[in-house]
């Protein structure tokens, strides 16, 4: 197969494509945007087992679903949304399984410089040492960009309880990232 | 519009393009749910379930020769507990065996896709039947001809398994003593007629191509005709006409 240098295909064919089922427009489109999306996923939960697992279920939901998007946002974010979706779904469902014992752990990050502690798998992880409801909010408000009013359809609570989730996360990761360097922090 | 808070901001701007690859596996999973595919992708499922079907059929008639009441493929327990008998009864040594195993692999190479099989060559009488051909030059058998009747068999066999379309190159030493061997049990008398008797190696050579022909092509094998009389008799009627 010489197709060593293939441009890569337009949204927009590529959506066609997909359409139509053609299955190396799905492998394009999985590979454009399947590392992002894991990222999004693993966030949501506890491993990387899990973010995976999510990440097909959703995926496979994109390509049947594929009728449907309206061409109303970039595919980018219609992807996302599909991914969050999921990973909620999946939290349900744990939830379902067992009762969750949060772990707090205190291990000191506050003295580590700046750079490191913005570094991608550092905050990734401080994310990951939330409890569940603080991690999910703060997701879905902070880095989604959801209001309250949707969080709360979303996941089945009130706009308060979001909001005291959201303050709570916050407090949380501050103390992760101490105070001090917030204030000093570059923009 | 909402405050943009500086926590929330450092979150977003690190972790919004941050990837991870994700492994091989995923991809799979999804590939095996994925809805089937639609117009012409249906169109070449069809194609290619045609086609398997097509070589299933082609093997099963090149498999069954409808001309034979009994077909080739016939008890091949039996006849291997009647050799084995007949090998336990003699005493003769096993020289051959390197031609044997060499000849049983060519033709159990063919036979063996077919699942059942079919007992080697063996026209002899007695054990170690080893009757094995040919001279130096190894003309077994028209070459050319052997090619075609292989690649009708091929394209029958790889439907159970990739074969090489390479001709079958079966190489033989003639064995005169082999040839003969059943009949005398010492070794210097047998060597001696094989020497007297120099149309003999040409009659060999020549039965051997035909068998082996008959054996690529399906056909029943045939016993050579012998102007001695076998010592021992075995029904092997089902296998030979004689």
């Amino acid at each position: 197969m010489g197709k060593l240098l293939r441009l890569p295909t337009s949204d927009h064919k590529l959506i066609k494509q997909c359409r139509r089922g053609d299955q190396r427009a799905q492998r394009e489109m999985y590979d454009r945007f399947s590392p992002q999306m894991l990222s999004v996923c693993r966030r949501y939960v506890r491993t990387l087992e899990d973010a995976e697992e999510v990440l097909s279920n959703a995926f496979i939901k994109v390509f049947s679903k594929i009728d449907q998007y309206s061409g109303e946002g970039s595919l980018g974010g219609w992807i996302r949304r599909i991914m969050v979706n999921e990973a909620l779904n999946f939290i349900r469902y744990q939830k379902n399984l067992f009762v969750e014992v949060e772990e707090e752990n205190h291990s000191g990050f506050a003295h580590q410089s700046l750079n490191e502690q913005f570094n991608e798998e550092h905050l990734l992880k401080l994310i990951d040492e939330l409890p569940l409801g603080y991690k999910t909010v703060f997701n879905l408000y902070a880095i989604e960009g959801y209001t309250h009013k949707e969080i709360g359809e979303m996941l089945g609570i009130s706009d308060n309880t979001s909001k005291s989730q959201l303050s709570k996360a916050r407090k949380h990761l501050q103390q992760r990232l101490g105070n001090n360097e917030l204030l000093y922090k570059e923009q | 519009m909402k405050e943009e808070n500086r926590l929330d901001k450092i979150f977003k701007e690190n972790l919004s393009d941050h990837e991870i690859k994700p492994s091989e596996s995923v991809w799979d999973r999804i590939e095996g749910e994925l809805p089937q595919q639609k117009k012409r992708g249906g169109g070449l499922y069809v194609m290619r379930a045609a086609t398997v079907a097509l070589l299933i059929g082609l093997s099963t008639w090149f498999t069954f020769d409808p001309s034979q009441p009994d077909s080739t493929l016939g008890n091949p327990t039996n006849i291997g507990t009647q050799i084995q008998k007949e090998k336990e009864k003699n005493k003769e040594k096993e020289k051959g065996t390197k031609e044997k195993s060499g000849k049983d692999k060519t033709s159990e190479k063919k036979e063996n896709p077919k699942k059942e099989t079919i007992p080697i060559l063996r026209p002899r009488v007695k054990s170690n039947s080893k009757l094995l051909v040919s001279a130096d030059p190894v003309p077994v058998v028209a070459e050319e001809e052997l090619e075609d009747e292989l690649l009708m068999d091929q394209v029958a066999l790889r439907v159970d398994e990739e074969l090489k379309p390479e001709p079958l190159r079966v190489k033989v030493r003639y064995r005169p003593d082999m040839a003969i061997g059943a009949f005398y049990e010492e070794e210097e008398q047998t060597t001696a007629e094989a020497e007297e008797n120099p149309e003999l190696k040409e009659r060999v050579v020549a039965y051997a191509s035909d068998q082996f022909n008959n054996l690529i092509s399906g056909k029943p094998l045939e016993l050579p005709k012998t102007e001695k009389k076998p010592r021992l008799e075995v029904n092997l009627g089902k296998w030979f006409n004689n």
